[in-house]
């Protein structure tokens, strides 16, 4: 098996796709937990708490932006 | 007088492989953001289209792609390359008839491979790259993005599952509009570039490139961005309802992570430097979005057919670009084999489309 696939490297792809897979995905979901709480607390008058899940909306999002970029940058330099 | 003869069908039949390679492989960007409603059919289509002809410009690394470790290069002639493209071009249009996706990449290895074992014999293949480059991810593939698939769709769940439905639909459309758009400009940038390679191929055996600095020309470039943006656009229906409605019923958050956890997996490949085929992880994460919500939701014998298809992309398409070489060779080693074929086959695509457009059905549409 080594001979006709390296290991190391099939190790780094199945850590990276995971890594990257779950992350974005989960990194996505964040985002639209912290939008919809932000929307509910907010109709209900709890400024602090729809602040709270504001942030969490953004640094999610920006997260998720950062994924994109980083994926372009993949597929303009490979 | 004959070269030119035979650059000019070898240039059509290498776009119409591209094109063939467009609407095959529209299902892997669109199918799921057409099945959750994230975009119309025709806009997602049209935004695919888009980004595969952009896509095309963006990378031009040409150098030696047809089947490269794959065959010993030395022995590719124009007429080989001409039956390999015959036999993928075939395998993708039986494979579009059956709504199975399956890899266009493997059905051009899989024919430049029959064609050139028929015209050299079995030295002219390289075993352990065929094994390396085509069977071991061809195996990876599919099952990676299965199990990054199906966990990602439980933790996406977890995150989102006592939230309303509305906002949370709303959120995982617009997510797959983006990771739609990732997909085609990967998949253009990706499979333009092996329409590119063989026209360069082609051109370099021709005499009006040099072997040692073949870059392709802007019309070769312009050409096949064109050809790949066209097929996409025509869109194969069949594979699309295959990927989008039949092998799971999927909610936007399903359709979400098969193609976000998708583009990941391929786009970490491609950083590792392991290129895995775009239609064997978007099937795979298909079927993973599925069954991390139930495994009784994926609809396994839709799925067995898919991988049986997988299974038989190569031998299915070697055996068309091996016959494909032994009739051109019938004729002779000049023009005369090449052109009757695309003759006959042109003849035969006329005739199977012209009677479907008669019936007043659509080019791709599913009957």
């Amino acid at each position: 098996m080594a001979a006709i696939a390296d290991v190391e490297v099939l190790a780094e792809l199945v850590l990276g796709a995971f890594a990257a897979g779950l992350g974005v995905t989960a990194v996505f979901g964040v985002a639209i937990y912290g939008g919809t709480r932000f929307a509910d607390l907010r109709r209900e008058g709890n400024a602090v708490g729809a602040a709270f899940f504001a942030g969490v909306t953004v640094v999610a999002l920006l997260a998720f932006a950062a994924s994109v970029a980083f994926g372009l940058t993949i597929v303009t330099h490979k | 007088m004959e070269s030119d003869v035979i650059l000019v069908i070898v240039v059509a039949t290498a776009l119409a492989f591209d094109f063939t390679n467009g609407f095959h492989d529209t299902a892997n960007a669109v199918a799921t953001s057409i099945s959750t409603r994230a975009m119309p059919p025709r806009v997602a289509v049209g935004l695919a289209a888009v980004l595969n002809f952009v896509g095309a410009f963006i990378s031009l690394e040409v150098a030696a792609t047809v089947a490269s470790g794959i065959v010993e290069a030395e022995l590719v002639t124009t007429t080989i390359v001409f039956a390999g493209l015959v036999g993928a071009i075939a395998w993708n249009l039986a494979t579009w008839y059956f709504g199975l996706p399956s890899s266009s990449s493997h059905a051009l290895i899989g024919g430049v491979v029959g064609a050139a074992f028929a015209a050299q014999g079995a030295e002219a293949v390289k075993g352990d790259g065929l094994m390396e480059n085509v069977f071991v991810p061809a195996l990876i593939a599919p099952f990676l993005a299965f199990v990054v698939a199906a966990v990602a769709i439980v933790v996406s769940y977890r995150i989102v599952g006592r939230l309303r439905p509305g906002p949370v639909s709303r959120g995982y459309r617009l997510g797959q509009v983006v990771s739609a758009s990732l997909f085609s400009l990967s998949h253009g940038t990706n499979d333009a570039q092996k329409t590119m390679g063989i026209i360069a191929l082609a051109l370099v055996a021709h005499g009006d490139l040099s072997a040692s600095n073949p870059d392709p020309p802007t019309w070769v470039v312009v050409s096949a961005a064109t050809a790949i943006a066209l097929g996409t656009y025509v869109g194969g229906w069949r594979i699309i309802r295959t990927m989008g409605t039949r092998i799971i019923k999927m909610d936007p958050a399903q359709g979400f992570v098969a193609q976000g956890a998708g583009a990941s997996v391929i786009l970490a490949a491609s950083h590792f430097g392991y290129p895995l085929s775009t239609t064997h992880v978007a099937s795979g994460g298909v079927m993973g979005a599925g069954a991390g919500k139930r495994l009784s939701a994926v609809r396994w014998g839709v799925a067995g057919n898919i991988v049986a298809a997988w299974l038989l992309t190569v031998p299915g398409a070697a055996a068309v670009g091996a016959c494909t070489y032994g009739v051109t060779r019938i004729f002779g080693e000049g023009a005369l084999g090449p052109l009757v074929v695309s003759l006959s086959l042109l003849a035969l695509l006329s005739a199977a489309f012209g009677r479907r457009l008669a019936q007043g059905r659509t080019l791709t549409a599913e009957a």
